[in-house]
């Protein structure tokens, strides 16, 4: 289970350093990804369809919220629950 | 606003703020700024707060009936939806649609009798219809918390923010209610302040701005292109402070009473790009039709050209709402086209590593911040304009 967390959590770090921040800086588990300005509304659709292709999950329409999926943490708990791992 | 009603709306704060604090109990605080809300509204037009009044009634019915869980409640939120939008579009847009009818040849009764041409948009009601879809989303969605048909209504119809936003969300105010606040001198003072900053900022600086500013602007031919430049860049200010002064009183008013309400602007002439610019003017309404018109519509299953034909169209929504007319047609093919430049742009440079670096210097971001500034600026020209004026404009700037 930490293994998961551990791995799920790399990825979607990896992802938005690489996608978002030019491969350059640190980003912290609890980082407000859009108040921070790393991630905008287009970068949050590109984050969902990541997410998605990824682990090989789907969100339905009331689930793309911005503050459900804010922080590394939060993303990498709405991954790890719709997978049922948690 | 003659001065008769600015006394009497300051007597009207002075009275509610002083009951609120000194005699009214917490729980019953929100009834009585619900009160205070009705009254406002009334006296600006009876037959409005009627006309609110039900449509709130109406999305709490349909909050009951969407939280007892019936299996079809998805049908009964985009029935609500669409009953409100189609209100917003009704009152918006109704000659528009009666011109493109008779243009088709549809015949309309002459307009006493048929009376459908006296329909007067009620002061407030976009901000009233985005509270109400929000709420009624969310409900849906189970993000609202457990509360009180007085709390949602007070939220919908609280009279510091009726007029013109800012646009809160539910889940924010009712968490002020709840927590029943104690005065505090220093969120009271912090109040007043916003209060006087409005104050200047609108009837001070902007008024007095656009006395000097429109006449050069209206008479092109008549002045040299750096003063009708900086005419120009004094008109995006002015903009700016007349509508950030409407959002400083009506945060400041909120404060008096003890609730924080979302902020509407960022310092958006300091931003580095257009993307960033949009996340930092009016912040409640374009993250309103982020959340409900470009998540839902375009967000799900996105493809890239599903996703910039969503900016692009948010965009158009976005100004249509202001006004639908040709200027705002323009405004939002102008700032929807900047956007998707924007973000092409941005593609660009996550391809090509010297691309990027290239623009990565710090040195470059006042550059950045004043070419911003001025693809802004270029655009107030078409929110305040008519066409022949930007025409003459134009022709004597180029």
């Amino acid at each position: 289970m930490a293994e998961n967390i551990d791995e799920v959590k790399k990825k979607v770090k990896e992802f938005i350093i690489q996608d978002f921040m030019f491969g350059k800086g640190e980003l912290k588990d609890e980082e407000l990804l859009f108040e921070s300005g790393i991630i905008d509304s287009l970068g949050f659709i590109k984050l969902l369809s990541f997410i998605e292709k990824t682990f090989n999950i789907s969100f339905n329409m009331s689930e793309i919220v911005i503050e459900k999926l804010n922080t590394v943490n939060s993303i990498v708990n709405t991954i790890l629950s719709k997978k049922g791992t948690t | 606003m003659s001065m008769g009603r600015i006394l009497i709306f300051l007597l009207f704060l002075y009275i509610s703020v002083s009951l609120y604090w000194i005699i009214i109990p917490k729980r019953f605080r929100s009834l009585f700024l619900l009160g205070c809300s009705i009254i406002f509204i009334a006296a600006l037009n009876l037959e409005y707060l009627l006309y609110f009044l039900a449509n709130v009634a109406f999305v709490y019915g349909a909050k009951t009936y969407i939280g007892k869980k019936a299996a079809n409640k998805g049908w009964v939120l985009s029935a609500t939806v669409v009953w409100l939008v189609a209100n917003l579009c009704l009152f918006k847009y109704h000659d528009i649609f009666i011109n493109l009818l008779s243009m088709f040849g549809v015949k309309f009764p002459p307009a006493q009798a048929a009376g459908i041409y006296s329909i007067v948009l009620p002061l407030g009601l976009s901000y009233i219809i985005f509270r109400l879809i929000h709420y009624v989303v969310e409900s849906y969605r189970g993000n609202i918390p457990e509360s009180s048909f007085v709390d949602f209504a007070m939220y919908v119809l609280f009279f510091p923010t009726f007029l013109a936003g800012p646009v809160d969300r539910f889940p924010r105010v009712y968490s002020q209610t709840a927590q029943g606040k104690d005065f505090v001198i220093t969120d009271f003072n912090y109040g007043l302040f916003r209060i006087a900053s409005g104050i200047i900022k609108k009837f001070l600086i902007s008024d007095s701005l656009a006395k000097v500013i429109m006449p050069i602007l209206y008479a092109p031919q008549a002045n040299s292109r750096p003063v009708l430049i900086a005419s120009i860049y004094g008109l995006a200010i002015q903009v700016y402070l007349d509508f950030a002064g409407y959002t400083d009183m009506a945060i400041g008013i909120s404060r008096l009473f003890g609730y924080t309400i979302m902020e509407n602007f960022d310092r958006p002439f300091l931003k580095k790009n257009i993307a960033l610019f949009w996340r930092s003017w009016h912040i409640s309404v374009y993250s309103w039709i982020r959340d409900y018109f470009f998540f839902p519509i375009f967000g799900y299953k996105a493809s890239n050209f599903k996703i910039y034909l969503g900016i692009f169209c948010s965009m158009m929504v976005f100004m249509l709402w202001h006004k639908g007319n040709i200027n705002f047609l323009l405004l939002g093919i102008y700032h929807g086209t900047g956007l998707i430049a924007w973000y092409l742009f941005q593609e660009v440079k996550r391809k090509h590593l010297f691309i990027r670096n290239l623009f990565a210097r710090p040195y470059l971001d006042p550059l950045s911040v004043f070419v911003t500034f001025n693809f802004v600026s270029f655009g107030f020209i078409i929110f305040s304009l008519n066409l022949h004026e930007i025409n003459m404009l134009l022709r004597r700037l180029l």
